[in-house]
Formats: structure tokens, sequence, C-alpha cells
């Protein structure tokens, strides 16, 4: 219920919410969980295994039980934390896990049957038959687990990214994190102050506590003025640090929309920042943690520190006779709040003897709750003390079992936290983090007056590390009363008490983990699930490490903690991938002739991140096969112009770019005549091919070397390792010239004619032999020609500055159809290569050695290059390796498949009889067959043989001949025409 | 006597305007990668001075003024706007890129927040001031990037590339508007 002299929150404004389609009242600020508390409902979801009926127990991030679907535009968002979701106008929210709704949940059944359903009952069950896992079990279970319900919709969520760069992260707002911000932002360095909820303050948003003077709200107020008013701070509220990573990187995501119910289509919903910071403090405060007792999970039973937040932050009694359980001084300040708020106390339970609580309320001291009563909500508790047993009526417990220090995110590189004694808690080790610092309730001071103290030594020791001095060290004065705890971790009893809310882990699960000699704590988490799921034991790793260590024999320390990874708290997967989200997946590199091809409806395939006309269909034509062929016709007999422009090219200058380009590949180039083009192979260090292409002297010191398309990022990597780590003696230099050149294949029987008729001067046909080049002028515009062939006809490639290769291409293209002949995409450019037995990387696909490829004659004996001796190793040159040869089917019907196996003809297909295997194929309108290149034992010396081809895809086999893998005029006259 | 028609990397790509953000294409004639030869980098600055007006530029630095400056662009120096004199040919390998480069200016109050939702380098005002360069991604386009000037930033990257830079810094752009609204 809501008190109305109590809490911070603005009840200006009233709003409605639905929670399973019941209307609430609540005002802005409220989350979910203080709503739903202020209607006196406490009943919210049920238990992830036994179907127990579950209320709140939180006030935070951490929160176990209270996990609810929110429905908004359309779609579902299951698992989101009541205690985290804020409430807006109309919002819909649901409970989960249960059926036919919250009240009365059929598979509550599970909680008779829990005597059968222990922590390994799945692994001992479900063994056999073992087809019935996948058949069976695993859907049965599957269907009556689990928390929410993923929505199957597509995720159309906007969201954003950033990269931040600062001085310094702080992560957490609470009292050590505001003072630390303006330490450091007044010292002058760049500061991000981030922290999860919507108000800064951390705990002092649910305390009372006194700050010089003033309530600690108004501390906290002040703070945010002044960090506000500073242009070197940036305070990043409702985002969560999720992961720690290296060099000082962390990932922030920040919720900007959830609270949020009606937005434009394009509101940010979260945002992924990826932080980089010089230096970091670690505020993240500390979680309360429950005693396990029989039955200690009803609704109506919480943390003692949240039934004091929710007091004090929105105004809400937890209940109208509220007890409280506790084991420290902290559960001190939750019953005088509540007495001071005018809500009935109807017990206190201590576990200590001697605890120092006073005050006009049922006091127990060293006693301890045992049991607990009600079906749907919490009625009453049983205590013990040393006068005996009571039973006392209340509809609320708080429980206080002691304060864990937030160190999730100091151990995500790796390092192992370590017990403190003192506070009975884990803390984080020195330096756990490079450039951390662990100030605070995170680093295991529990009092308001410690964490300005630990901030202020932290701060002092990074500004003078960065020679720096901090402007005051005066500190804020808080009224808070020391800590005092002496550790309580379970009660004895036979009923169950629960450990994991989240995952239904009772402390008879640990007992029996360690009976079955899964004793360390990594075992123990698998075999009963405990630290699992959304809040992966933000609450219940701590008793539960203890409890193993009690029933193991071992100390806590020497027990230890499971490994903390990221995230800390659930967070949005479309969040981080939303930068490769449609187009931002991959770049798009288009040709100068992109446009045009796309107006002449060219499908488009994808080379790297370029994109490249598959074909240019004709009207009547119905399948990409016809314009294909069209195509390798029309240059066969005339002439075709073709976009090259996306092979990769580098220019190479200086005295010893000749020396240099002997170095990378096998056959040498210094030797070069200027004006002319020599083709290259290029050999890795192993020996095996690289890439090829043509390179061609342009002058006595300056080269043009062109690469694949596919590997011309890895060839210039190659050749920059190469000159930086091989040869720095060579004087030379080399850059891209890739992007500066459109280029365009002219080929064809004509296509001299057409170079010709667009040349300022007329080719002279002896002056452009085979293999020459040279710049000319086209139309007035410098260009360059080279006279190369990847089609097997007489040929050119014409380079023009690409701000003129569109305009270009319409020209080149009316001209060749003025010669009869036209544009061609790709899908022919393929078919002439294979015709041809022009290898590309299907064939050097990185397995393949010169040898194999039939070129072992390029590598030169006479210098010394990249891959020369590992190339000369035997096993590279055993004749019965699988070599280069073409392949040819009878008739046009019967098609090859790339990807084939291949087997003697009379041999089963099986693996050890595999002869090789197809790298390409096509259908050759010359041959009016299909064609391709394969890999075959001893290839070359197999022409005229026959074998098998299998497609284990298709589940089909063919018969082919082998032969020569030059189809297409093999003596090259047509080329050299 | 037929013609060829020049088309700029970007044409028909930019403006793009956006609450005082704004992207442009730059035209700037010439660009010339330049890389001295070992042991000529003094030389060739020399004649640079002599001939532009500037020096070669340190690391991630740019010389020069808005008319003509070098770039430093990793392995090579891009000179932008003229065309470099022939005495420095000997000296270094000169290549011209005047087409290889789509080259866009991006400028506005909010310019630093388009940006570093882009690239994932330091790009805050206060330390990449004005004059410094960096090579980096932009998305996932390789790009160099130099400020400038006061809220202003220059990024180069390839020009098969344009329509994914253009898309990429636009969609930012938007973003950035947006999200300024979103807050307030």
């Amino acid at each position: 219920m809501r008190i109305a002299s109590q809490g911070i929150l603005n009840r200006d404004k009233e709003i409605t919410f639905y929670f399973d389609s019941k209307p609430y009242k609540g005002f802005i600020g409220d989350t979910v969980a203080s709503a739903l508390l202020a209607n006196d409902v406490h009943l919210v979801g049920r238990s992830f295994k036994y179907h127990r009926p579950r209320g709140v127990l939180g006030i935070g991030s951490e929160e176990p039980n209270a996990l609810i679907s929110v429905h908004k535009g359309g779609r579902v968002e299951p698992n989101v934390r009541a205690t985290v979701q804020e409430i807006s106008q109309g919002l819909i929210v649901a409970s989960q896990n249960s059926w036919p709704n919250l009240k009365f949940d059929a598979l509550a059944i599970n909680d008779i049957a829990a005597p059968f359903l222990s922590a390994g009952f799945y692994y001992k069950t479900f063994m056999w038959p073992p087809r019935f896992w996948e058949a069976l079990y695993e859907p049965i279970i599957r269907r009556a687990a689990g928390l929410g319900r993923l929505d199957p919709k597509t995720d159309d969520d906007n969201y954003d990214q950033n990269f931040l760069f600062c001085d310094l992260l702080i992560i957490g707002g609470g009292p050590s994190g505001l003072l630390s911000a303006l330490l450091t932002a007044r010292a002058g360095l760049d500061v991000i102050l981030v922290d999860e909820n919507a108000n800064l303050g951390g705990q002092l948003r649910f305390e009372n506590t006194i700050i010089d003077g003033d309530h600690c709200k108004n501390w906290v107020d002040r703070c945010l003025v002044e960090l506000q008013s500073l242009d070197n701070v940036r305070m990043i509220s409702r985002a969560t640090v999720f992961g720690i990573y290296d060099q000082g990187t962390f990932g922030v995501i920040e919720r900007l929309s959830h609270h949020v119910q009606h937005t434009d289509n394009d509101a940010v919903v979260d945002r992924f920042h990826r932080v980089v910071a010089s230096a970091s403090i670690l505020a993240s405060g500390s979680i309360e943690r429950h005693i396990a007792f029989g039955n200690n999970d009803r609704p109506g039973i919480m943390m003692a520190g949240a039934v004091r937040g929710y007091l004090n932050h929105y105004g809400v009694s937890t209940g109208r006779s509220v007890s409280i359980f506790g084991n420290n001084d902290d559960a001190f300040n939750t019953a005088h709040d509540l007495k001071d708020a005018g809500v009935e106390i109807a017990a206190y339970v201590d576990s200590r003897s001697d605890a120092g609580i006073q005050g006009d309320f049922p006091i127990f001291r060293g006693a301890e709750v045992y049991d607990t009563g009600g079906r749907l909500a919490l009625e009453h508790i049983c205590i013990r003390d040393e006068k005996g047993e009571h039973k006392i009526q209340t509809d609320c417990l708080g429980v206080a079992g002691g304060w864990n220090p937030s160190i999730h995110l100091s151990c995500h590189t790796n390092s192992k936290p370590e017990w403190n004694n003192e506070i009975s808690a884990f803390i984080s080790r020195e330096n756990s983090v490079p450039g951390m610092k662990v100030v605070g309730s995170a680093n295991g001071h529990f009092t308001t007056s410690a964490c300005f103290k630990s901030a202020l030594e932290v701060v002092t020791e990074l500004l003078n590390s960065k020679g720096m001095k901090i402007k005051s060290k005066s500190l804020p004065k808080a009224s808070d009363a020391e800590y005092n705890i002496s550790p309580l971790w379970a009660v004895e009893g036979h009923k169950r008490a629960w450990l994991d809310f989240q995952n239904d882990v009772t402390t008879k699960d640990i007992v029996q983990s360690v009976n079955e000699n899964f004793s360390t704590v990594e075992h123990m988490k698998r075999y009963t699930t405990q630290g699992m799921a959304t809040d992966q034991g933000k609450g219940s790793n701590v008793i539960s490490i203890a409890l193993l260590a009690d029933a193991s024999g071992e100390s806590i320390e020497s027990t230890g903690t499971t490994t903390f990874r990221p995230p800390y708290t659930p967070i949005s997967i479309g969040a981080i991938g939303s930068s490769g989200r449609d187009k931002g997946f991959a770049p798009e590199r288009f040709t100068t002739t992109h446009s045009t091809s796309i107006a002449l409806a060219a499908p488009m395939i994808e080379a790297g991140l370029w994109y490249r006309p598959s074909y240019y269909p004709k009207i009547g034509e119905n399948d990409w096969l016809q314009s294909c062929n069209r195509e390798v016709l029309s240059v066969r007999k005339n002439v075709g112009i073709c976009d090259v422009s996306t092979l990769g090219k580098i220019e190479l200058q200086g005295l010893d770019a000749g020396k240099f380009l002997d170095f990378v590949y096998t056959n040498s180039f210094s030797s070069l005549a200027v004006g002319r083009v020599r083709y290259g192979l290029m050999l890795r260090e192993d020996g095996f091919v690289m890439d090829d292409g043509t390179s061609a002297r342009l002058s006595e010191n300056s080269y043009l070397m062109t690469t694949t398309t596919a590997a011309a990022g890895s060839v210039m990597r190659h050749l920059d390792f190469v000159h930086q780590a091989y040869r720095p003696d060579l004087d030379v230099r080399f850059v891209s010239v890739t992007e500066q050149w459109a280029q365009f294949a002219v080929s064809g029987p004509r296509s001299r004619d057409v170079i010709t008729s667009i040349l300022d001067e007329p080719l002279n046909k002896k002056a452009w032999p085979f293999m020459a080049c040279g710049e000319i002028k086209v139309m007035g515009v410098k260009a360059r020609l080279f006279r190369i062939s990847f089609s097997g006809e007489l040929g050119f490639e014409l380079a023009i500055p690409s701000r003129y290769g569109a305009s270009l291409f319409n020209v080149l293209k009316l001209v060749a159809e003025q010669h009869g002949g036209g544009i061609y995409g790709m899908e022919a450019m393929n078919v002439m290569r294979l015709e041809k037995g022009f290898i590309t990387h299907a064939e050097i696909d990185g397995r393949a050695t010169a040898y194999d490829v039939g070129m072992q004659r390029m590598l030169s004996q006479k210098k010394d290059f990249i891959g020369n001796k590992m190339a000369q190793r035997p096993g590279l040159l055993d004749p019965n390796r699988e070599r280069l040869v073409g392949l040819k089917t009878k008739g046009s019907i019967s098609r090859l498949k790339a990807g084939s196996q291949l087997f003697n003809v009379n041999d089963e297909p099986l693996a050890d009889n595999n002869q090789g295997f197809i790298s390409s194929v096509a259908f050759s309108p010359i041959e009016n067959c299909h064609i391709g290149l394969a890999f075959l034992k001893r290839g070359p010396e197999r022409w005229g043989e026959h074998i098998n081809a299998v497609n284990f895809m298709a589940d089909n086999q063919l018969e082919c001949e082998v032969c020569n893998p030059v189809f297409y005029d093999p003596d090259g006259k047509k080329m050299h025409a | 006597m037929r013609s060829l028609s020049a088309l700029r990397p970007a044409a028909g790509l930019c403006p793009v305007k956006f609450d005082g953000l704004e992207l442009v294409e730059l035209d700037l004639s010439y660009l010339f990668s330049i890389s001295p030869f070992p042991g000529f980098e003094k030389k060739c600055s020399a004649i640079l001075k002599e001939n532009h007006g500037l020096y070669l530029p340190k690391v991630c630095r740019a010389t020069g003024n808005s008319r003509v400056r070098a770039i430093w662009f990793g392995s090579f120096t891009l000179l932008v706007g003229e065309k470099p004199d022939l005495a420095i040919t000997d000296l270094a390998a000169v290549t011209d890129q005047s087409d290889a480069w789509c080259t866009l200016r991006l400028r506005g109050k909010c310019v630093e927040e388009v940006l570093q939702r882009l690239c994932p380098i330091d790009v805050r005002l206060s330390k990449f001031k004005t004059g410094y360069v960096a090579r980096t991604m932009l998305g996932l386009l390789h790009v160099t990037i130099h400020r400038s000037g006061k809220e202003q930033f220059d990024i180069y990257s390839y020009r098969s590339m344009s329509q994914t830079l253009v898309s990429e810094i636009t969609y930012s752009m938007k973003k950035t508007v947006n999200i300024v609204k979103q807050n307030f």
C-alpha cells in the first residue's frame, strides 16, 4: 500500500497500467514492482521448475522472481524484471510461466512431485530409450519449463550504437560513484558516469541517511546539478555496463525508450556504447543476500533492504504487518524506517543474541525463522528461539542475510575474487582489471561514510598518477552506523529452503550435488543449475557457495566462485548487432557502370564486396543460360564488352620495382620490356599458389600489377609484408590504383575495330602485339590500353580514369553493337575462361600448387622467390597429386556440378576410391556440352579416360571424359591474331 | 566528335542536410599520392613547400590550407588540390589518385556525435583537433578522416563505396538528430 507521507516519488500525475489484463494505478517513476506492491499485489509469477507462487524479492536488476512479459507495439518482450521496468500510461505487462492463470497454475503439480524432481532428475531419468530424448522428452520438458516465451516475430526495434572515449569511466552512480565523479571532474578529467537506474543516487535513493545535515536525497540532487553543469561530464542513466574487455573497453547498453509507451518509429529503444576509458572506477554497489529457511520463497518474503527501499523511495509499504529477519545491523534501518512511517512491525528476528536493536516492537534476539505459511501470499512465520517456537501472523517478511559486493564486472578479465571474513563476502582483488579501482560497497564498505572515504582515497591516487591534484579533500559527513554481521547461511529444518529462487535450487540440492561427487563449485552449478538464467545468481551465489563449502568440508575461500562472464544483466542482442542489420552487414562496392547494368536489368552477383552483372537479358530470352550463350557466341563471333574494373590494380614504382616483382612472383619481371605485359604466378610462403595476374611495365621504374578481384586485398597486404619484413632494402613504393581506373575488356575478332574507332589516333597492329601495353587517348582523355585476353579471343583491356567509366562503357556498348556484338556479364566471362582453361580462385583455392595447375615451368630456376623452396617439397611434386584436367559430358543434356567428386568408372563412390573433384563447370555453346575443370589424380596422364563425377548433394553421378583443360583454341592463334 | 562525360563519385547522393548538419561532396580537382623514396623525405618536403606552400605532414596530421593540402594517408601522403610539381617525381613515387577517392565534408554542430556512432576512434573535438588525420573504420568502410575546421571533417573513402559511405553517414546524421529530439 502507498503511504501518503513517505517516499520521494513525484505523485502529481497518476497513470494506469495493466498487469495480467487488470488495470492498476501508479505514478511516473514507479517500476512495475513498486506499483504492484502499492496495489497490494504480491503474487507476480510462478517459479521455474515447481511452479511455486512467487512475489517481488528485491528492488533492482538482481531480481530473480518478478519476471514479466512486456507487450508493446504488437510484440512481446519476455523475462523483463518488474523491478527495472518503469510503468507508463497504458503499459501492458503479464506474468509468466503459469497456465491457465497465475493464481491457479496446473503445473503447480510439480511442487507436489518435488521429491521426485530433485537436482539431477532429468539427467538420470530421461536417458533411455535414447531415441525418446529428441522425440518425446525434450519437447515435453521444453514446453513445461522455461521462463518467458520468445516472440517469434522479427525484431524491428530501432537500435543505436556509439564509440565513446573518456579519461575516466565510473560505473555506478551511488554515493561512491557520485563523489568520485565530482572530485575527478572538478580536477578536469573527462568523465563518463554510467548507472543502470533511471535516477542516480544508488542506495541513497532508498535511505534516510543524513548527509551534511540534510536528507541524502538533497545531497544527491546537489551533486547532479553540479555534474550536469560541467562540460567534461557525461552521465548515462538507465545504462548497464554489461562487460569489461581488454584495453580498457567496456560494453554498455543504454535503455532509451523502454519507459515510454508511445514512441514514433524512429525512436531508439536501446543504444550500444563501446566505451574506451584510460581509467575506471567500479562503484557498482552491493546486493543483499537471503537466508535459507523453510518455505522462504513465499510471495511477501523479500529482502529487508528492498522493503526499506520501497518505503523510502516509492512510499510503498510492502505489507500491513511486516516482520524482519536478519543477522546484521543493516536490518535495524529497515525496522526503524518502517516504524517511523507508522507501519506495524510484527516481529524483529535477529539470529544474534547480542543484536543491538532497540525499538517499540517485538524483538527476538538469538532467534531464527524456520518456516512460513500461506499459499499465494505470506500469512505467518514460525520463529524458534531459546524460549521455544512462536507462530506470528505477518504478510511481509524482510530478510537481511548481509550484503555482497557487486563484483561481477571486476572478474570479467578472468580475475577471481577473494573472501573477506570481516564482512563475510567476496571482494575484488587489487588490479583485477587493469586501470580499474573498486570503491564503496562494491569493495566491502557498507556505510556511506566508508564509501565516501574509499572514493576519496581512490580518486586521490588516480589524480596523483596523472600529475593532477584534488581540489578539496573535505568529505561529506554521513550519519550512518557501523555494519556488523554474524554470518547465517541456513536455518536447520526439514522443510525445503530455497537458495536460488530463479532456478528453484534448494539447500538439499547442494547436499545432493556433493553426495554425487559434484563437489566443486563449477560442477555444483552445472548439476543444480544454481546461478544460471537472468539473475546469474546475484543473490544466491554466496549463500550457495557457503553451503557447498559446508557440505564438502572445505572453506568458503578454497571453494571459490564460478566464473563471471558478460553480460552483467540481460541485454538486447539486437542492440549489439544493430550496426550489422540490413545493408550494414557489408559495404557495397559498385563499379562505375553499375547504374547502367541495373538499368539494363542485369541480375547482380557478389564478388567479394563488389556487385557485378551476371548477364544482360534481352527480350525473348527465358533464362540466364540463353542470355549467357548469346553473349558467349557474340564475343566468339564478333565482339563483347565487359567491365573488369574490379580486378585489383597495384602500381609499383622505384629503382627496384622489377626486383621486387621478381621476388613475389615465380617468374621474372625485371627482364620485361617497357610497354609489355607478362602473366605472373604468386606463391604463398608454403609453396601453394596465392594469386595470379598480369603485370605491365609502364616505364623503366614503373609497373602495374593486376590481381584477381577476390585477392586484391590479400595481395596488397602480402606485398606490404614482404617489403617491410623481407626486402626493406629494395627501393620500391606501391599503391593501389584499383579505384582510380575503370577498366573494360574488349574481346572478340572485331575488338580491334572497336578499339580503333574510339581512339584519338589509329591503332597500329604491329605496334600492339599480344601482351603489349601503353598510354593512348580516348576522345581526348588519357587512358591505358593492354592487349591481353581472358576470353581466348583477340582482346584488349582499356583503362580510363573512373570519372569517365560510365560514359566510356556506353560508348563501347554502342560501338560494339554496331559491330554485331554487345556487352557481356560474369556468366559469359566464366564460360569463356573455362573454355580457354584459364584458372580462377575456384582452381587456386589455397590447396593447389603450380605443379597442380600445370604451371610448374613458371617456377624460375634463375632467381629466388617467395615459396620457391617450399614448392620443391617432394609431396608437392608427387605425380599422384590431383592435377588440373578438363572434363566434358556426352551431349548437351547431361550437366556437371562443381564440387562433384571423381571416381573411376568401376569403383564404388567411397572415400577410399576418391580420385579428385570438379572445381568449375559451365555449358559451352562452342563445344555444345557441359565442360568443367577438375583436379584428378595423375590428371594430365589420363586425357581420354572416362571418369564418374558423383554429386553427393543431389545423389547422382555422371560419366564424363577427361581431356585437355584448354577446350578452345589450344594453340592460341585467335588470342595472338 | 564524341566526348566522354565525367561523373563525381557521390553524384546524385549529396548534399544531405539534417537540422544543422550537412554532408557535401568536395570537388578537389587533383589528388596525388606521394611516397618519397628512402632518404628523400626532406627534399620532397622542401619541394612541396617551394611549389605548393606546404610541408610533408607528420603521422596523423595534415598541412596546407583550404586550397591545397597534404594529408597523411599511412604509407603515402595525399596531395590535395594541385598537381604535384614534376621535380618531385624523381624523389618520390607519385600516382594520380584523382578518381580513386570519394571525398565528403561533414559539418555542423553535432558532427562529433555523427562520427562517434561510426568510427571506433576518439573523435572528441577536444582531442581530435583541427589538422588531425586518422585512418580508421567508418561503419565497415576503411576511411581517412581529416578535421578540416571547427566543426568540420573531410572523409576520404574508396570511390566504389561512395553509396555505402553516404548511406552510413546519412543514417548517423538522422540518428543524431532523432536522439537529440528523443532526449528532450
